[in-house]
């Protein structure tokens, strides 16, 4: 059972917008790192302009190498904003109240930054355009809208849109609180604009309510479509190895599986560097936890799908591409630790309470969770690009470059960095949600015991 | 919010709410009629066993198991799921969700002759690779097996403290009887053991679902069928399964309140809602499922998988598709979207009626054409075959035992409480009604 939020609303509003109205020396420093971590992915991609594709070492057959991989993985952590936002907000989950924002943020920003990754990938990212508006009006080369390819950009705007969207509906009563509270003209100014006269009228409070759970169910589709089209890129080509039937919905619950082991993981920091123990406590991680079990045992029965399936009509093709991912080379190693780190490790785990509760060890396992899940989506990928196919004849050998390894870290400092900066503008923890729960929370005496209890909405 | 009942809320620790058996104002020609039917049903099964069709003489027999597997054995879960997330709305639906165990026993009875009839592994696509333990006769029997003694297990143990409350003394029963009852003596204990062995049991039966649905949908349909393979059909399956399931709690619901006063004073619109909510997004889900499946053959253009999925919708069961697709998804969503028809289970009923025909309609479309196809241990077909038709044998065959399904639940529920009377009360305790500055509200107690 959830601790309740013990200290008063006056504290509640001091203590989440203490980061927002004052700047510790610490946010510098680090706003510099994460800066100078994205100048470095920004400077790769400049180079990668001048030299073509061949400067992050593609070659053929294998052109989807880290680019690609990253670009999966960010709108696989997208998917946590969604899942914990939208879905518990519908089932009343009350413990859902501290950790929202958070994840709604994380969804935006590495939404944003999974958007980079195939405009990088293109080469020439001013091409794209073409894509939108047709530049060869005599040849009648249009942009094909049975491709995959403009599939995925109009699912993610239209995602993107949408979780601003919702975002925004859920943060009006916040700005309202920044905006009373705010002391220089500039800001008071900013943030009465973007609260848009909320004054916390009884009609205002019940639009906005009505408004979040009408977008809460509006987006759910679009959250499970996105995914779906990611996994179609793969699913509707013959390449063995992906033509897979099971990849979308396996696609979708490894989001949902990488995205809130992230969540979790960004809480506990969230946690210590804001100093915000009063709210997040280790009933929120371990109610995070117990939902990451019943999406971490789908995801495993979607990848035993997925193989057995893949091996299922031993065509020799699909047979060649698992041995290559599983057993050859040093894929076998990853295959090892990618097993070790999504599940054999951290589930087990979780099914100790101790280690429910305790945020060092729930560190440790989310973070293995999603470096374990970063290698499933390179090992999806690359062994398939890999296997000699007949009518390729030319192959060059794929070896990670270090201007490669920069970009997953400029992506890592994208979404930190856009955190970061957002939480110097509003709180990352619902400051009206909070003091909601307080109301909501009631205590019900059985026999002897004090039950804890709460209104259902 | 839709409150819960009042009956449900006023039931109290004591003195303590003890169900019975249902009682129902039926006439005994309803009975009369699924005696008639069941006995024709018993009449084709012998008929098919006696005589030597081969496999495709069992193809709507294998329609009708993949049936039970799907709505009638798929329904337990929901209780687990309501007791997993303590969902206090499905207290109600609880014992009626476990009970389905019962007529889910006559799949075993249709699986092993239909097993005995399936062609050789060695040659064809199949998940059992070079396993050579009795695969897939004795693995898919034992599967099923151990799913069946798993959900009578489940259903046991939830009713033990009820049977153990109207057994009254029980220093005075027989020794028999008293193990059968964990020797109840309603101590911490027994209690403690009831609730861990309900969820230990619940989870267990999930996972054997889940094997179940994986192997059968392969060993009966997919290896089968040339040029069929998908990796997402278990868990299509699955998910219309659950849906059917939940469309089949929501018939008995009705049928409950409307002819069982007492036990029916329990079942409302909180239920109804719930259950209605459940009912939408599962058909959204089968959607999402079925559309996974299709994008990706239907783009890749593969000759082998194109033509097993003409089979299965486009072409040569074209009708049952139709019917299917109408029933499970357009009907169902077109109503289900009306709040009106979600909270009221007058309405809801016949929309769940209509889910459960479209099931039975989507597994002859997709099982039918795997039993019949002639040449299993072909890659790809060379021409598209003919739709079989179900003959006379067949039709009493599904008739018969859909009202065997029927009449073994209702034996259940005439011989077992058909509420849980321990969870309805202990739901009680945690459910109380408050004011709350100028209106009332619901409470809900949250323990551990």
């Amino acid at each position: 059972m959830q601790d309740p939020v013990t200290v008063d609303d006056r504290t509640v509003d001091r203590e989440l917008l203490d980061f927002v109205m004052r700047t510790p020396r610490w946010f510098f420093g680090s706003t510099f790192a994460l800066a100078v971590g994205l100048l470095a992915g920004v400077l790769v991609f400049l180079t990668m302009l001048n030299w073509g594709l061949q400067f992050l070492g593609y070659s053929s057959p294998v052109y989807w190498g880290f680019l690609i991989v990253n670009f999966v993985f960010w709108i696989g952590i997208s998917h946590a904003g969604v899942m914990i936002s939208a879905i518990l907000r519908i089932v009343q989950a009350e413990w859902r109240r501290p950790v929202t924002r958070a994840a709604e943020i994380v969804t935006v920003f590495s939404l944003m930054t999974a958007l980079m990754f195939p405009l990088i990938h293109s080469g020439r990212p001013w091409r794209t355009l073409y894509w939108a508006f047709p530049y060869d009006w005599i040849r009648g080369m249009w942009p094909n809208p049975r491709s995959p390819l403009v599939w995925d950009p109009s699912a993610i705007m239209t995602y993107l849109t949408s979780t601003i969207l919702f975002v925004y509906i859920a943060m009006l009563p916040d700005l309202a609180i920044a905006r009373d509270r705010a002391t220089g003209p500039v800001r008071k100014t900013i943030y009465g604009i973007l609260s848009l006269g909320f004054r916390g009228t009884s009609r205002q409070w019940r639009i906005q309510a009505v408004a979040g759970i009408l977008l809460s169910a509006l987006i759910l589709p679009i959250f499970v479509s996105v995914h779906s089209i990611v996994s179609w890129d793969f699913a509707v080509t013959l390449v063995p190895g992906w033509h897979s039937t099971t990849f979308a919905p396996y696609f979708v619950i490894g989001a949902v599986h990488s995205g809130v082991s992230a969540v979790v993981m960004a809480m506990i920091i969230i946690r210590k560097i804001f100093h915000l123990q009063n709210y997040i406590t280790a009933d929120h991680i371990d109610s995070l936890t117990r939902l990451l079990i019943a999406v971490a045992a789908t995801w495993f029965f979607f990848l035993m799908l997925d193989f057995f399936f893949g091996l299922y009509g031993t065509e020799p093709t699909e047979v060649d591409t698992w041995s290559r991912r599983i057993l050859e080379g040093e894929w076998r190693y990853l295959a090892v630790i990618f097993a070790l780190c999504s599940f054999i490790i951290p589930v087990p785990m979780w099914l100790f309470r101790g280690v429910r509760r305790s945020f060092f060890w729930m560190f440790v396992t989310t973070v293995l969770v999603n470096i374990g899940m970063w290698i499933e989506r390179f090992m999806l990928i690359v062994p398939a690009l890999e296997r000699k196919s007949p009518l390729t004849f030319a192959y060059g050998d794929y070896t990670p470059s270090i201007s490669e390894f920069i970009l997953v870290l400029a992506s890592f400092c994208m979404v930190t960095l856009g955190v970061l900066v957002f939480s110097k503008f509003l709180p990352l923890m619902p400051v009206a949600d909070i003091k909601e729960g307080k109301i909501m929370k009631q205590e019900m005496k059985i026999g002897r015991a004090d039950v804890p209890a709460t209104i259902r909405e | 919010m839709s409150s819960p009942e009042r009956a449900a809320l006023e039931l109290s620790l004591r003195p303590a709410y003890r169900p019975k058996p249902l009682r129902i104002s039926m006439t005994n020609a309803v009975v009369a009629l699924l005696v008639v039917l069941g006995v024709g049903g018993i009449a084709a099964y012998v008929s098919r066993i006696a005589g030597d069709g081969g496999r495709e003489s069992w193809a709507y027999p294998t329609a009708v198991l993949m049936v039970l597997i799907s709505f009638v054995a798929a329904a337990p879960l929901i209780a687990y799921a309501s007791r997993a997330t303590r969902g206090y709305w499905g207290l109600p639906s609880r014992r009626i969700a476990d009970l389905f165990v019962i007529p889910s026993l006559l799949s075993m009875v249709i699986l092993i002759p239909v097993m005995m009839t399936l062609p050789p592994l060695k040659g064809r696509a199949n998940l059992w690779f070079d396993f050579a333990w009795g695969a897939p006769f004795f693995t898919d029997v034992l599967a099923l097996g151990i799913m069946l003694v798993a959900g009578l297990a489940l259903l046991w143990v939830s009713l033990v403290p009820d049977l153990a409350a109207n057994a009254g003394d029980m220093n005075k029963l027989p020794r028999w009887r008293r193990m059968l009852l964990l020797n109840w003596k309603g101590s911490v204990r027994n209690w403690k053991t009831v609730r861990v062995t309900v969820k230990v049991l619940g989870a267990f039966y999930l996972m054997a679902y889940v094997f179940v649905a994986m192997v059968l949908t392969t060993d009966l349909g997919q290896s089968l069928m040339p040029g069929w393979r998908s990796g997402v059909f278990p868990a299509y399956h699955l998910i219309s399964g659950i849906q059917g399931g939940v469309a089949a709690i929501i018939i008995v619901s009705w049928l409950i309140r409307r002819f069982s006063p007492e036990a029916g004073q329990f079942i409302g619109n909180e239920q109804a809602l719930n259950l209605g909510k459940l009912l939408l997004g599962l058909t959204l889900l089968w959607f999402y499922f079925f559309y996974s499946d299709f994008i990706v053959v239907w783009y890749g253009r593969k000759p082998s998988e194109v033509a097993a999925v003409q089979v299965q919708t486009a072409s040569v069961y074209l009708v049952p598709f139709l019917i299917a697709v109408f029933c499970q998804l357009l009907i169902p969503i077109a109503l289900l979207i009306f709040n009106g028809v979600r909270r009221n289970l007058n309405l809801l009923a016949p929309v769940a009626l209509i889910v459960i025909v479209g099931q039975i309609f989507d597994r002859i479309r997709l099982f039918v054409p795997a039993m019949t196809s002639e040449d299993p241990f072909a890659h790809s077909y060379e021409e598209l075959p003919n739709a079989v038709g179900p003959d006379l044998i067949d039709i009493l065959f599904i008739v018969g035992f859909l009202a065997l399904a029927a009449l073994a639940y209702l034996w259940a529920a005439r011989r077992f409480p058909i509420h849980s009377g321990w969870e309805l009360r202990e739901g009680a305790m945690l459910r109380e009604e408050r004011k709350f500055m100028k209106t009332e509200v619901l409470v809900l107690g949250k323990p551990d």
